[in-house]
């Protein structure tokens, strides 16, 4: 009976997970961390020992229990929440050539399962560390001062935290990018890292001092909840694009993005909307909302402008041939000009969100600039008109560029028209520019100048730029649309035999 | 269980990898894939292998397409790409395990399919050896044996002996040469055309993306030749035989070494056979008469011209 759970849950486990735990174990670096991590514990145990035996005075005013579970607490998590990303993060950058992606992929498994597997190994690995903590931890129990529901609660905080960088470790090693970049992604991602470690060490303290009257605090249960289901949404979208990365490029790999994000727009609005409807004072929330996802449709943006602009058989045989699923299968399916009109479709929907819940929302206690929705439009028509002029000379002047860079011809622009005018205006009239000059010079910048906020001629003059890019590009959507169309019959031809004798000699000799 | 390539075509932006190329080959049939670097090799054989999409027309492997059931093919299909692994920290037996596993071989036959499989490929002494350890050679070996797992009915195999040293390589060939005889059917490309001659049973070759020859290698190698060659030696001096030979009908020229006689003939296989017994009958004394086949490599350079896309 036993023996055949066992050889179920044997077939059952993830592949992924079964060899990078063997993996783990086998090499040196995960045993070494924990041996310095055991050792660092064992070192501060012993001292507050010691130093508790030698001066009484040290129980007194801070008791034992906490200053032993404090030290043991920072140990173990800034060695998981430093040292298990970056482990994560360079298996994932050595296993991201094309060679070994390609071995995943000869076997019938899944990109999901390869990073559900990945995922499901970091946490099986940081729960063996935590483990191997635990008699230090029960030892400052023992000690008195700390009780187990902050223990119990800072272990979840902590493991949440550290899963939550292991799969942003993971969605870096998979960028598709030089590995000087990586390195540079790799220090941001450990600068995020040294900036969750401080408020989590002080929630830590905040909780041993507290105790169990927490859990009675509403206020800690909103904030609970805000750091869970921030870590759950980012999580969530950093998963998505993770698995798309490592998605073959000939498959339909935007879908599940676009259809992430669609979900998290709505499911982030929600809780958002409620929040600022019924409290005045959390009106900025709104405003917090709809900027992150203009930066986060933005970025979407930059990507669908480079993406392909022909399908696959693969993808052709599961376009819908009804013409209301198709249109709605062009907005979501990989493709620039379907993603392009998907980006329009969110940017509209973000903007109409914001306003009509500003609108309803009860009068603030203080200032909320009066032009916001305004200044979003202009903002977003500035992004959307640089993608629309760097696909536009993508496709003209810059051909030899491969799709894939459009986004670096876009930042390029961007450049040119926004940072490089009022620079040159400055240069020019060291004295003190012209106001009006230096206006008309932040034209084309997402953040011109308070004088230029909502000025209507700049919205003019910026429609009318979006508008001539996008009309330059008209036939690019149109032929986009016109070929997405379900995969007809192939053509059939028989093919000669190698086996059969028959010689084909190819009439088509190559020049 | 057969494999047909039909119209094949991948283009990379402006550049055509594969041109509508169309081609088959069955159980029991060792199939070279010959030509230059950048002919296309490895691009059709990613795309058979179902790592990538073709632009343009299908394979079947035993009827299941590549385009339309990739998963239901790679079932079918055991592929050894050009790389090796590079997995850090993991021994062969459990880098094999690993992907019977990922081939979800329950785990009732997994342990027993893996040791054969390392028996068969003469890995079981090396199974608790770390992949990084490895020599290329012996790498090579894992690759095969990972392709083998599942027990797929078609191999294709892409430069499986490049870098190996002479033994490796002739441990490789009998290997190959023993998975035609159960019947699996292979296709291989190689920069060692006489290696491949060796195993080969046919040949297909490309250049800039298409076909130029494709056929049973007995048959390319005879529809490329221009004339056949003869070589005639003679146990009474050349001098008499080489004015001789220059007589005779179908003999276009002539070259002499010492005593023997290089003839480019025009003629069928009879006219040879008349060609010799005409000198036997004038009485020249003729100790070795000979007609060498063109091999793989001279139509490899008649075809090819060394150009890539």
């Amino acid at each position: 009976m036993i023996a055949r759970f066992l050889e179920r849950f044997d077939d059952w486990i993830n592949p992924v997970t079964v060899k990078e735990l063997r993996q783990a174990v086998r090499g040196r670096f995960v045993a070494t961390i924990l041996s310095l991590a055991l050792l660092a514990q064992c070192i501060a145990i012993a001292a507050i020992i010691l130093s508790g035996k030698v001066n009484t005075e040290l129980f007194t005013t801070v008791p034992a229990g906490p200053a032993a579970f404090g030290v043991i607490f920072t140990v173990v998590f800034t060695a998981c929440l430093f040292f298990v990303p970056l482990y994560v993060g360079v298996r994932m950058v050595a296993e991201r050539s094309d060679t070994n992606v390609d071995l995943f992929f000869i076997t019938t498994i899944k990109p999901r399962t390869i990073v559900f597997g990945k995922l499901l190994a970091v946490l099986a690995l940081v729960t063996l560390i935590f483990s191997a903590s635990l008699p230090f931890l029960v030892f400052s129990y023992v000690l008195r001062g700390v009780d187990l529901f902050a223990i119990g609660m800072l272990l979840v905080l902590a493991y949440l935290l550290i899963a939550s960088q292991a799969v942003a470790a993971l969605f870096v090693g998979c960028i598709p990018t030089s590995k000087p970049f990586k390195i540079i992604l790799a220090f941001v991602l450990l600068g995020f890292s040294a900036m969750s470690q401080a408020p989590m060490l002080l929630a830590a303290a905040q909780m041993m001092n507290s105790g169990p009257s927490l859990l009675a605090s509403s206020d800690f249960w909103k904030i609970m909840g805000i750091f869970v289901m921030s870590i759950g949404v980012i999580d969530a979208l950093l998963l998505v694009l993770t698995i798309a990365l490592i998605t073959p490029l000939s498959a339909n790999r935007a879908l599940p993005v676009r259809i992430t994000m669609s979900i998290l727009w709505l499911v982030s609005l929600i809780p958002a909307a409620l929040v600022v409807l019924t409290t005045p004072s959390a009106r900025e929330l709104l405003l917090v909302w709809t900027i992150a996802q203009c930066v986060l449709v933005s970025l979407v943006l930059m990507s669908a402008i480079g993406e392909r602009d022909r399908w696959g058989p693969r993808v052709a045989k599961t376009i819908p041939a009804n013409p209301f699923k198709r249109a709605f299968a062009f907005l979501f399916y990989s493709g620039g000009a379907g993603g392009t009109l998907w980006v329009i479709h969110f940017f509209i929907l973000t903007i109409v969100a914001y306003a009509v819940i500003d609108a309803q929302a009860p009068v603030p206690t203080f200032n909320v600039p009066i032009s916001a929705t305004r200044d979003l439009i202009d903002g977003l028509l500035c992004v959307f008109g640089y993608a629309m002029t760097a696909l536009l000379l993508r496709r003209t002047l810059l051909q030899r560029v491969p799709p894939r860079a459009t986004w670096a011809i876009a930042m390029a622009v961007f450049i040119l028209g926004a940072i490089i005018p009022p620079l040159i205006v400055l240069m020019i009239s060291m004295d003190g520019a012209d106001p009006g000059i230096y206006s008309f010079a932040t034209i084309a910048n997402p953040f011109p100048r308070q004088d230029m906020r909502g000025d209507p001629t700049r919205t003019f003059l910026l429609v009318a730029w979006v508008a001539s890019m996008t009309f330059a590009n008209f036939k690019w959507f149109t032929g986009q649309w016109r070929r997405f169309k379900p995969e007809g019959e192939r053509p059939a031809r028989i093919s000669p035999d190698v086996s059969s004798g028959e010689v084909l000699s190819d009439e088509r000799q190559p020049a | 269980m057969r494999v047909d390539i039909v119209n094949l075509r991948r283009e990379f932006g402006r550049a055509v990898a594969v041109d509508d190329i169309s081609f088959s080959f069955g159980s029991g049939e060792v199939v070279g894939f010959v030509g230059p670097n950048g002919a296309g090799k490895t691009t059709t054989m990613r795309i058979l292998a179902t790592l990538d999409e073709p632009t343009g027309g299908d394979a079947f492997v035993d009827g299941v397409s590549i385009v339309q059931e990739p998963e239901e093919a790679r079932r079918r299909i055991g592929f050894v790409p050009d790389g090796l692994p590079t997995h850090h920290d993991i021994t062969v037996h459990e880098y094999l395990d690993f992907f019977a596993r990922a081939y979800r071989i329950p785990s009732a036959r997994r342990k027993h399919v893996v040791e054969s499989v390392e028996e068969f490929t003469n890995l079981t002494g090396l199974r608790e050896k770390l992949l990084k350890a490895l020599s290329k050679g012996m790498n090579q070996r894992v690759c095969l044996a990972r392709a083998l797992l599942h027990d797929p009915q078609v191999l294709i195999l892409d430069e499986p002996a490049a870098g190996l040293d002479p033994r490796a390589r002739i441990e490789l060939r009998e290997l190959i040469r023993v998975f035609a005889t159960q019947g699996k059917a292979i296709l291989m490309s190689s920069h060692i055309l006489t290696e491949l001659a060796e195993i080969c049973t046919g040949a297909v070759i490309i250049e800039r993306g298409r076909i130029l020859r494709a056929g049973s290698l007995d048959e390319i190698v005879v529809a490329d030749q221009f004339h056949r060659t003869l070589i005639i030696r003679s146990c009474g001096g050349a001098e008499g035989l080489h004015r001789a030979v220059l007589e005779l009908p179908g003999v276009l020229d002539v070259e002499r070494d010492e005593d023997e006689l290089t003839i480019a003939f025009s003629g069928t296989d009879e006219a040879a056979a008349d060609l010799l017994g005409e000198l036997i009958r004038r009485g020249h004394r003729v100790s070795e008469f000979r007609q060498p086949r063109a091999n793989l490599e001279e139509v490899f350079m008649n075809v090819t011209t060394g150009g890539v896309q």
